[in-house]
Order: structure tokens, then sequence, then C-alpha cells
């Protein structure tokens, strides 16, 4: 009787294994807007893209700056926080947001005090403004440090269009680094 | 036309011409004779066409008509003998009969009633031989005294000294075996019983080298047991052994085996004095064979192998203590049952049928001797474990899409195929979701199944104390095409 009820066992534990294999449906892509709604994000927004890293110390990993669902934005403010202790930034690239015939005029002043303030303006040769979800910047850091820091949006960014009319930003993302 | 006339004169004449019939029958161990009814039955019709009874000395004549006849010896206590060799006898001319000797009833109808009852009415396989060896308890030699039998009055017991004979027995009696030199009584001879034994004892060996009896005979029996008896010291006057009571009698011991034949160096070396073969058993499926431990004494000379067999499984010895024989060429004997299996099979158990049947459905069933049931139950498995399987295989596809895709759209950017990623993951999830209740559907229903199974093997599983041996060793049957009981055998290997 004791291998029988051991026996029994075994087989509803494989059964429960296989049952724990059935995943659960999770969409959080940050460009997803479905998913940022659902999250509470509105937009249009500033989202970092991936919102999560998991990466070892002292390895490099990039961030890029992405603004989703915008209606005309012909130019950006973008002020991001990191935590310098942990993170070292190595590069700031121009994104393909803005990218047309003419690379877009960007630049970006960086004070090591773990804050990173960006400034690029869209010169359109069909357009002067571009809207939709696409990214302004790539950041490159390096996890100095092992642990957790996040990166952020600060609340004085601005998006404008064409005429220099500011766009209402909704949402802001955040950006998570888990360094090992 | 007086041709004519005298041809029909003829034929009417042979039709009609009646013939005498005579013979002899007499009764087993008994003096008188008388009584026996002889009955003739038309071929054709199976009617009584005349009868006759025996005279003191066993004599009996009839006036019958010219025709084909059975016929048949009866008498109250004693088993009836049929003489229907072949089919029919043609009496066209006086006729003397061979004479029958009709066996008394003894305990064997106990038997007899056993058999027909278990056997050859229902088919029935029967537990052998524990079982029907208890049964076949033939005489109780220790206390000398005949048991209880039905259908037969005390006062027609056999002598103590009768052999216990279990089906038919072909021996004279004691008095017309004495007097076989002197008197015309024809050998007793039994053709065509169904279970007979032959009895051939060199008392009778030597009294009958004067006498013209052949050999006790037995034709055509799938149960036989030949007795070779070696009384002869008692009356060869070679020793004195007719003081010592428990020499006198033959001790005797019969092993019944499936078929060996073993004869006494002793009772062949006074049969070849005599006139009279040695008791043989022809095709014997199943024969007992007694030989007399007074002959392996006496044989001790000799290389003549002593009747047992260490290596049966089921035997059955027979070794009654010496007897006082009153009557030199009967047989004392006492057959027990002995199981000899050196190793009992474990019990079957209900448990053990669910036990097997949990751990592989129809395993169980085997086990009970429910194949059908086996079979059933493995297939019903067997559909739901591919069922199972098939939806295992669409859960997995399903599965490997949705990480797919589920990967495509977490490492999407670009908002079209964001959506679209997004949307066949969710599909692929939900044929997951799909296969997966499938899956557990049929696993639920694998799972019921198998508990069924487990549940049924347990209903049908083997009562307590069932074993592998005393289930199917022997089977007993009587086919009424040839008249005959049959015999299988099968032995367990493991």
């Amino acid at each position: 009787m004791k291998h029988v009820t051991m026996f029994i066992l075994l087989l509803l534990m494989a059964c429960e294994e296989v049952l724990k294999e059935v995943p659960e449906e999770v969409y959080d892509n940050p460009l997803d807007i479905e998913a940022t709604t659902e999250e509470g994000i509105e937009t249009p927004a500033l989202m970092f893209f991936p919102d999560e890293i998991n990466i070892n110390t002292n390895e490099i990993f990039t961030v890029s700056v992405y603004a989703l669902d915008v209606q005309n934005v012909a130019g950006a403010y973008i002020n991001i926080n990191y935590d310098q202790d942990k993170l070292l930034l190595i590069s700031i690239n121009p994104g393909t947001f803005f990218s047309d015939l003419q690379d877009p005029l960007y630049f970006s002043e960086t004070q090591n005090s773990g804050k990173i303030e960006l400034y690029t303006v869209f010169f359109g040769a069909d357009s002067s403004s571009v809207s939709g979800t696409g990214s302004f910047f790539s950041i490159m850091f390096a996890a100095s440090v092992s642990g957790a820091s996040s990166l952020t949006y600060g609340t004085d960014c601005e998006l404008v269009d064409p005429d220099d009319i500011q766009i209402e930003i909704k949402g802001f993302g955040e950006g998570l680094v888990n360094a090992h | 036309m007086k041709r004519l006339i005298f041809s029909l004169f003829v034929l009417t004449t042979i039709s009609f011409a009646t013939v005498t019939v005579d013979g002899y029958a007499y009764l087993e161990n008994q003096s008188d004779h008388s009584g026996i009814n002889v009955i003739f039955k038309l071929h054709d019709t199976g009617t009584v066409s005349d009868s006759v009874t025996t005279e003191e000395n066993g004599y009996f004549t009839v006036q019958v008509e010219t025709n084909n006849y059975f016929i048949t010896y009866e008498k109250d206590g004693y088993f009836s003998e049929d003489i229907k060799p072949r089919g029919t006898i043609e009496f066209d001319a006086n006729t003397t009969l061979s004479s029958i000797t009709l066996i008394k009833r003894t305990k064997l109808i106990k038997f007899a009633n056993f058999i027909e009852n278990k056997v050859v009415d229902n088919y029935q396989k029967l537990n052998f031989p524990q079982k029907i060896l208890e049964k076949i308890q033939l005489a109780d030699t220790t206390s000398q005294t005949s048991p209880v039998r039905h259908h037969q009055s005390e006062t027609s017991h056999p002598p103590a000294s009768e052999p216990a004979i279990r089906f038919s027995k072909h021996a004279a009696p004691p008095e017309t075996t004495g007097e076989a030199g002197t008197s015309d009584q024809p050998p007793a001879s039994n053709l065509a019983t169904r279970f007979s034994k032959n009895v051939a004892s060199s008392d009778t060996s030597d009294k009958s080298g004067t006498s013209d009896q052949p050999p006790a005979s037995n034709l055509a029996t799938r149960f036989s047991k030949n007795v070779a008896l070696s009384d002869t010291s008692d009356k060869s006057g070679t020793s004195d052994q007719s003081t010592n009571a428990t020499s006198r009698s033959p001790t005797s011991e019969s092993v019944i085996r499936f078929s060996k034949n073993v004869a006494s160096s002793d009772t062949l070396d006074k049969v070849g004095a005599s006139d009279q073969p040695p008791a043989s058993n022809l095709a014997t499926r199943f024969s007992k064979n007694v030989a007399s431990s007074d002959t392996m004494d006496r044989a001790g000379a000799s290389d003549q192998p002593l009747a047992s067999n260490p290596a049966t499984r089921f035997s059955k010895n027979a070794v009654p203590p010496g007897a006082p024989g009153k009557t030199g060429p009967y047989l004392q004997q006492t057959i027990t049952t002995k199981y000899r299996s050196t190793r009992k099979p474990p019990a079957k158990t209900k448990m053990g049928a669910m036990t097997r049947s949990l751990l592989f459905p129809g395993l169980g069933q085997f086990y009970a001797n429910q194949r059908m049931w086996g079979y059933g139950w493995i297939a019903a498995e067997v559909v739901a474990g591919g069922l199972i399987v098939m939806n295992y295989s669409n859960y997995k596809t399903a599965y490997d899409d949705y990480n797919d895709y589920h990967a495509s759209y977490a490492n999407a950017t670009d908002p079209v195929l964001i959506a679209h990623y997004k949307t066949q993951s969710q599909n692929s999830h939900e044929n997951l979701e799909s296969a997966m209740d499938d899956m557990k559907t049929m696993a639920s229903i694998a799972g019921v199944v198998w508990i069924a199974n487990a549940v049924h093997a347990y209903i049908v599983g083997p009562t307590s104390g069932e074993t592998a041996y005393n289930e199917i060793p022997l089977q007993l049957a009587y086919d009424q095409n040839t008249d005959q009981f049959k015999l299988s055998v099968s032995i367990p290997l493991d």
C-alpha cells in the first residue's frame, strides 16, 4: 500500500509539473501602448527601452530613450537621472526617430552628477515633424558596481511641435538596472 | 412361381429364425451369481427385445431372433456392462457369449458422481490434484473395512482384501480364479471400459497356468491402473510367509504420474513362467502403476526401479500396511494425496491485482486471468495515452510558438511589429491553453480509466489463497463424441 501511495503521489507530482509549464500571458513591452496604458502610463510618454536590464558588473548595456505615441514632434528636451555611483555613462548616440535625409541636430550635457540633459531637433526634408513612437537617443552605460539602480526622467522634459508649442507629456517610464 | 414362393419362404424363415444365445455372467467376489439381467436391445430401435436372468452359477440362455443387438448386463449394486464391440452383434447362429464379471459399486461411485457433476455436465475446471485426489481415497486399509458406500447395501461390501478400484476392475472373483483350472469360466475381461483397472494377479497366474484364462486386458483405457501383484509367495510354497500376516498380503505402493509404467520384476518373472502376459498399460495418459513392495523386496537383486517418481510434482503414493489378505490375488492399498511441491507459490490476492493494475493498466487483470479485460484496459489506456500525447504535442507546439512570438514581442520596438507579435503570441497562448485543457481532459480520462482499471482488477482479482498451481494444472472434460474423458495438463514454469 505504501508503494501504491508513493506511486500515486509521483503521478500527481508529474502532472503538476506539466501543468506548471503553462506560462502566464505577460505583455510588458514598454513600447506597447496597450500594455503601458494598463500599467497606468498614458501617452504621449517618454519611455526607456528596455525598461529592465539585468547585467553583470562592468558590463556595458544600451538603453534607448523613446517617445511613445506622440504627434507632430519637432524638438525635444529630455532630462535623465541615473545613479552615478553604480552606472558609468559611456556614450550618447542619436536615435532613429528624427532620422531623415538629414541627420537630426542633437547635443547633450553630462555633468557627472547623475544627470543627463539631451537636446534634439528634427530637420525633415518633406515634413517638419514626426509622429508615433521612436527613439531620440541611445545611451550606453556600464555597471560599475553591483546592485539595482534606476533611470528616470526629469519632470522638466519637453516635447514641442514645429511651432514650438509644447506637447504635454502624460507619462514617464522608468528604467531598472540590475547589476550582479 | 415355385422358385418365388420358395425364396419367400426361405427369406421368411431366415428373417424370423431364432437362435440360442448363452453365456456366463458373474458377480464380483460372489459365489451366487444369480439375478444378473442380460438385456438384449435391438440395434436399430434400441428397444428391449429379450432379457434373461442368470442362474446361480452365472449361466444364462435365451432364444432371440436373428438380429443385431446391444447386450447389457446389469444388477443392482453393480456396475452394468455393455457389449457393443464396434456397435453391434449379429446373431445368426447359436452363440456363446464371453463371460462378464460385474464390478461391485464401491466408493468409486462418489468419484463418478463427482466427475459427472463437476466435469461431464459442466465442463468445468478441476483443481487437480488437491481436490480430486483427495476424493480418490480408494480404501481404508488401516481399518480393513469397506468405507460407507451409497448405492450399496452393507451385505454387498467387498471383502477387506478387495483392491480399491476407482473406475472399474477386471478381475476374476477369487472363487472363480481359484477354480479357474477346473471351471470353464472365461476370463475376466472388459471391453471398452471407460475407466478400468487391470489386475494381473500372480496368484491367478500360478493357477491359471493350467487354465485357459487369458490375461486380464484393458483396451482403450484413458485412465488405467495396472496392478502387478506378486503374492505368489503365499501359495507358491516357496516361503512360509503364509504365517506372516503382514507379509502375506503384499504391501503395495502406487504412484500416479504422467505416463510411466513400471512392471514388477518378480511379477514379470512369474508371468514369464505362466501363460499370462503381464498387465499392461497402453497409451495411458494418466496412469497409475502399482508395484508390490513385496515384489520390491524380493527384487532387491534386480535392477527393477521402484515405483516411485521423486520428480513428480503431483503424485499419489499409496503404501498400505500389510493387510492380512484372505484372498491372495487382491490388493490392499491406500492412496493418499501428497503435494510434493518444494516451493509453494505465493497466493494471489486482490490487492496484488490492484497493485499491478496501478503499475500498468490491465496487468492486474492478467494476473487474475481476466485476459480479455486486461487487453481491454490496455487498449483503453493506450487510446487515452495516445490522445494525451497528441494533445501534448499540440501543447508543446503552441508553447514554443508562444515563447518565440513573445520574445519577438518583447524585443520589438516598432509598434506594428509589437502589435503583430502580440497578436501572434496571444493566439499561441490560446492554442497553448486549449491544448493544455485537452491534455488535462485526456489525462483525467486516462486517470479515471487507470483508477477504474485498478478497481476492476481488485473486483475481479483472485480470491485469497488461490495460487498459480491450483488453478491451472489439470482439466478434465467429457467428450460425448468419442465417449471418452479427456485430460489436459499444463504446468506453470515460473
